[in-house]
């Protein structure tokens, strides 16, 4: 953990570290690159954070199945224990997936919260938060769309976001108000 | 990580001097021991404890515990990423892990780690803040959540992002965590109280608030926080500290105010409450009703005690109220008469929309607790099977409780149907399905004993006749209560004034008397009668303390109605004689029967008070089953054997003859359980008692729901018949109550009679 800590740190350094780091192996540095750009609030990384969303893309993030664990129950008690605790599935299964299963969607919320702070508006982007908003999975990453959304988007924005409708999460269904409030007084739409 | 001091241990060496001399109290000296014993015995047993002793004896042997305990935590944390918890409901490890982080910086205030070490401990904790807490935080909507999941994962990043400062994502999470936690404490309620019940309150909020408190002033340098208002509401930590104390009921268990029920009193809190105010009240809690022998969970860790024992008030108190009745402003309040041993709370604060989990439906509900133990029932099923309180439109579909599926509960238990309120024509599942005010008014003044507070809008949303629904309580003769609901439509309805209250019911004119499992007697009565009243036994709700329920309805159809009760309370049993110097042998493979631990209880040897197992109380080996044995010595009369609270797979034997528990079965986890004597015990003499239970060995025995375990020691009481009422008159100005002792007489002036 001391060198991926080394290498997000380093994020935050200089743009050739950013740049290169962007683009690291590990989706923990990835996440610290995105939170690097949102702390940069400079545009000409739009298409570095477009790259680091479509990493994402790639990804099986959500395809976990229920996990067993030897001394401790898949609930919240585990939050209380320090062990020792096993994690345990059915079959094994490869770095690729476990990584992604750990990740789900926290670099795509560094990412849109990095967007929002852009301030430049992404064709990709918005069309790939469309595509998570109607997937209706991650709560995070949708939250952070829609911050994302409320400072970038238009009225295009606007109107395909009332056509996808509300959302079954509580914090993406607070912040999804709030922009289409953000949006309908930007936009002037009544 | 700075290494110069430990974080939020002011005066290390001052601790350490009190603790080793045992300066203070016997309560802190034995504290202190109970957690030695645990840390040496059992260091992964007790993971919580030891730091905190690693930091006060700085010996070797507990410094080397303390580093395996934080090596096993960080070991733990790859494999928690699968956790359904961890990724639906991060906040619950966010608390813990910032607890862990700045424990681990203890450890290197002490020098107990080579720079290489700590270079990958380092890494592993603020690395795991930063992918998990900090993009915790981030996910709730900012402003608008303000509860004790965006407190738990702020604070974690104010904490973890101080301790790594001196690094760039250290210096992201603090700065970050420092602008949201003002605002997040300030946009708590005014009066405190979040409306979230005991259990979030006692075991998150009352929790974070002091640390928050300690945190901000060493980090800001601000001095005293606790007083300060935060912005906008206004609240300040004290309040919220202050609410904690007042969920406690006399006897120590907390109100059963939301969806976990009854539980254990947190004590951090009230003593960091004692610390900082010097007020008697909170001195009096932890001296006289909470429970020492283990700790329920408090944001999801178990060093309640350790902080209890950090805080412990050196000074002697400096403020007195006058009573100790009290109110909230639109929150709730509580009469308490004869000492503590009567006990009213009325709540009237506010509930959840459309889907009360947390926020019950419970305008006006009433709980009871007489003798430092509970009389009425709240809380709801948990995981039993219970269709009593299942309304077809109260069902859910949840997609966070498993990683990859779906859950369908029926949340029909946080309705009003569940609780002691008013009920118009059974509509039992009433909730708001909007937001808007739901209390119109309020008159209470805890000098002169009354509480009062008009429900109406919330009947309203309902029943738009609704023109008043109100309820009154109020203490007499520092010794009963008297309840009216003031109940005005503008069309007829079926009006039902409800309680619920723990099984155990007899017949009772004009009303319903309650005997508890401990023979404790509640007398509810309505003044005149009139209603047409129906009993009905509820199996497997609540989940605590009986799994089981008694609901007591008076039913009346009227347009207008001002009913008035008598809620008198009583018990069968004499003041407790506390009954120490038991024997124990562990029963290390478990497998002694009955002979063979009475022959080894007879020998001579080490004596205990069943105050806490054995091994908690001394440097012991940890074992699990116990038996533990005294000749008891009575005198002539019927009596009552009091036995430890949280008493595990029990047996009794009383002179070689087992006794049945299984009445107890349930309520031992909270209550003590009260066993009367059978006949042949009357006359005075000896007897021989023998008590084998199981106790548990770590603090994860209650996988997640908090560790329950051997606590509060053995009484001897003897049979007394009841003061119980026989006649109830009021004639419009003067209520008399006539018991089989005495009479009692009040003014009263209804509701109704002063507009």
């Amino acid at each position: 953990m001391k060198e991926t800590l080394l290498a997000e740190e380093s994020c935050f350094e200089s743009e050739e570290s950013l740049r290169k780091n962007a683009a690291h192996p590990d989706w923990r540095v990835r996440y610290a690159a995105a939170v690097a750009i949102g702390e940069s609030g400079n545009a000409e990384f739009l298409p570095l954070l477009e790259q680091i969303v479509k990493t994402e893309k790639t990804r099986p993030l959500y395809s976990q199945p229920s996990c067993h664990f030897e001394n401790a129950p898949d609930d919240t008690a585990m939050a209380e224990m320090v062990g020792p605790i096993r994690a345990r599935f059915d079959k094994e299964y490869d770095d690729f997936t476990l990584q992604a299963w750990q990740c789900r969607g926290r670099v795509l919320q560094a990412a849109y919260f990095a967007y929002a702070k852009l301030g430049k508006e992404s064709k990709f982007l918005n069309e790939e938060m469309f595509r998570i908003l109607k997937e209706d999975v991650d709560d995070a990453a949708m939250s952070a769309g829609y911050v994302a959304f409320a400072a970038c988007g238009g009225k295009e924005v606007y109107d395909r976001l009332v056509e996808i409708g509300g959302c079954t999460h509580y914090c993406a269904g607070v912040e999804r108000e709030k922009t289409l409030r953000i949006l309908r007084e930007k936009c002037k739409l009544h | 990580m700075f290494c110069d001091r430990f974080f939020l241990l002011k005066n290390v060496s001052e601790l350490r001097k009190a603790i080793e001399t045992g300066a203070q109290t016997p309560r802190q000296r034995s504290l202190w021991n109970m957690m030695l014993s645990c840390a040496r015995s059992g260091p992964l047993n007790y993971p919580w404890f030891t730091p905190f002793v690693a930091v006060v004896t700085q010996e070797k042997q507990d410094v080397e515990k303390a580093k395996r305990v934080i090596a096993t935590y960080a070991d733990k944390l790859n494999h928690q990423n699968y956790c359904t918890g961890l990724q639906f409901h991060f906040w619950c490890f966010a608390f813990p892990h910032a607890k862990w982080a700045m424990y681990y910086q203890w450890l290197c205030a002490l020098g107990a780690y080579t720079p290489e070490e700590r270079e990958e401990l380092d890494a592993v904790f603020l690395n795991y803040q930063f992918t998990n807490f900090y993009y915790g935080m981030r996910t709730k909507p900012e402003p608008e959540c303000a509860d004790n999941q965006t407190l738990s994962l702020t604070l974690s990043n104010v904490i973890v992002g101080y301790l790594f400062s001196d690094t760039r994502i250290g210096k992201i999470m603090l700065r970050d965590g420092l602008k949201r936690l003002p605002e997040i404490i300030g946009r708590l309620p005014a009066s405190g109280y979040t409306g979230e019940g005991s259990d979030y309150m006692d075991c998150v909020n009352g929790p974070a608030m002091w640390i928050c408190c300690e945190a901000l002033e060493e980090i800001t340098g601000e001095k005293g926080v606790a007083f300060k208002r935060f912005e906008p509401n206004g609240v300040r930590p004290v309040d919220v500290l202050d609410i904690c104390a007042r969920e406690w009921m006399p006897g120590g268990l907390l109100l059963p105010w939301d969806n976990y029920g009854y539980n254990c009193g947190v004590k951090a809190p009230v003593a960091y409450a004692a610390k900082i105010t010097g007020n008697a009240r909170y001195y009096e809690m932890l001296e006289k009703d909470a429970d020492w022998a283990y700790d329920i969970g408090t944001g999801w860790a178990y060093d309640d005690m350790v902080w209890t024992l950090i805080f412990w008030p050196t000074q002697a108190p400096s403020v007195w109220e006058k009573t100790k009745n009290w109110f909230v402003s639109g929150v709730g309040g509580a009469l308490v008469g004869a000492g503590d041993t009567q006990y009213l709370m009325q709540m009237w604060d506010e509930s959840g929309v459309e889907c009360p989990t947390r926020s019950h439906v419970n305008p006006n509900a009433v709980i009871f607790n007489a003798y430092h133990l509970p009389v009425s029932a709240d809380g709801s099923k948990m995981e039993f099977d219970c269709t009593r309180f299942e309304y077809p439109d109260t069902w859910r579909v949840v997609d966070f409780l498993s990683m990859d599926s779906t859950s369908r509960y029926n949340y029909g238990d946080g309705c009003i149907g569940a609780h002691s309120c008013v009920i118009v024509d059974g509509n039992e599942s009433m909730r708001a399905m909007t937001e808007y005010p739901q209390t119109k008014s309020e008159d209470c003044s805890a000098e002169e004993g009354y509480l009062s507070s008009d429900a109406t809008p919330l009947y309203a949303e309902h029943f738009p006749d609704a023109i008043r629904v109100s309820r009154k309580s109020s203490l007499h003769c520092d010794r009963f209560f008297v309840i009216e609901d003031d109940l005005r439509f503008g069309e007829e309805h079926l009006l039902t004034s409800r309680f619920l209250l723990r099984p155990g019911a007899e017949p009772c004119e004009n009303g319903v008397r309650i005997v508890t499992p401990e023979g404790v007697v509640l007398s509810l009565c309505e003044v005149g009668g009139g209603s047409e009243i129906s009993v009905e036994n509820v199996k497997n709700y609540p989940h605590k303390p009986d799994l089981a329920c008694v609901i007591a309805d008076f039913n009346r159809r009227a347009k207008k109605l001002d009913r008035l009760f008598v809620a008198f309370m009583s018990k069968r049993f004499s003041d407790y004689e506390q009954i120490g110097g038991f024997r124990a042998v562990a029963d290390e493979k478990g497998d002694l029967c009955y002979k063979e631990a009475a022959k080894l209880l007879s020998d001579p040897g080490e004596t205990f008070d069943l105050s806490l197992p054995p091994f908690m109380e001394r440097e012991a080996k940890i074992c699990s089953v116990w038996w533990f044995g005294k000749k008891i010595a009575k005198k002539e009369g019927k009596a009552v054997l009091v036995l430890p609270a949280g008493l595990i797979e029990p047996e009794l034997y009383l002179n070689g003859k087992k006794f049945d528990l299984s009445p107890y079965d349930r309520s031992m986890q909270l209550i003590r359980p009260h066993v009367p004597l059978p006949d042949e015990f009357s006359g005075e003499g000896q007897i021989d008692v023998v008590l084998k239970t199981r106790v548990p060995v770590d603090h994860y025995y209650g996988k997640g729901w908090g560790t329950y375990g051997m606590n509060g020691g053995v009484s001897l009481a003897y049979a007394q018949e009841e003061e119980r009422p026989e006649k109830i008159e009021y004639d419009g100005k003067t209520l008399r109550v006539c018991t089989n002792k005495k009479e009692y007489v009040t003014e009263y002036v209804r509701s109704g009679d002063e507009k």
